[in-house]
């Protein structure tokens, strides 16, 4: 079966874009990873900006699936991101108290976001029902 | 919500595909509404309702009406 046949055509729309906008953001922080010693100033800023828009693209994406999915499957989506972005919160300012209170070391905010996929992964096994 | 939508499936000899393509949803919400995962929206009640040409309350049971004015 081909990949059109696989998927209705907002997942497949929905899993296009999250490869790309996913390739682009690991090729975006190894190429600023590679020439920062050589960045400095608005290319510096601007290059910064490239994997923050493949994240906000993500994230568009993902509701993006939710508005186009029907009615059940957005209830699920909706109740597993909300659940997954609480717990994201939770350990984020779990691991701020720490980094302020017990000097544990520093974690990178944008990590957040891969903790909200990750709490994303985790969650949906379990929230099978839109009630 | 407790439902009789299996039933009136199996009587027409739908699959669960079926009925999704009938009424727009996906083979997942079928299943759903069929096993009380999912309680549909009034208008997918109302789509239901019109596909099976039956009142709502004849397909889903109404848990806030008192049984014997049910």
């Amino acid at each position: 079966m081909s990949f059109a046949g696989l998927f209705p055509p907002a997942t497949r729309r929905y899993l296009v874009t999250s490869a790309v906008s996913a390739a682009f953001y690991v090729l975006s922080i190894k190429a600023i990873s590679w020439g920062q010693p050589q960045l400095s100033g608005p290319v510096l800023w601007g290059a910064i900006l490239v994997p923050a828009l493949c994240i906000a693209v993500q994230l568009w994406a993902t509701l993006r699936l939710m508005a186009q999915v029907d009615e059940f499957m957005r209830a699920l989506l909706a109740r597993r991101f909300i659940i997954a972005a609480c717990l994201a919160f939770i350990v984020a300012s779990t691991w701020g108290f720490m980094e302020t209170f017990a000097q544990v070391e520093h974690m990178p905010g944008f990590m957040v976001y891969a903790v909200f996929w990750v709490a994303f992964c985790l969650v949906s096994p379990f929230i099978r029902t839109s009630h | 919500m407790r439902n009789t939508l299996k039933v009136l499936r199996a009587e027409r000899a739908w699959t669960q595909n079926d009925l999704g393509e009938r009424l727009g949803v996906s083979r997942q919400a079928v299943n759903a509404l069929e096993t009380e995962k999912h309680d549909p929206s009034l208008d997918l009640a109302y789509r239901i309702a019109a596909l099976f040409d039956l009142p709502v309350e004849a397909i889903f049971h109404n848990p806030h009406r008192p049984v014997d004015q049910a």
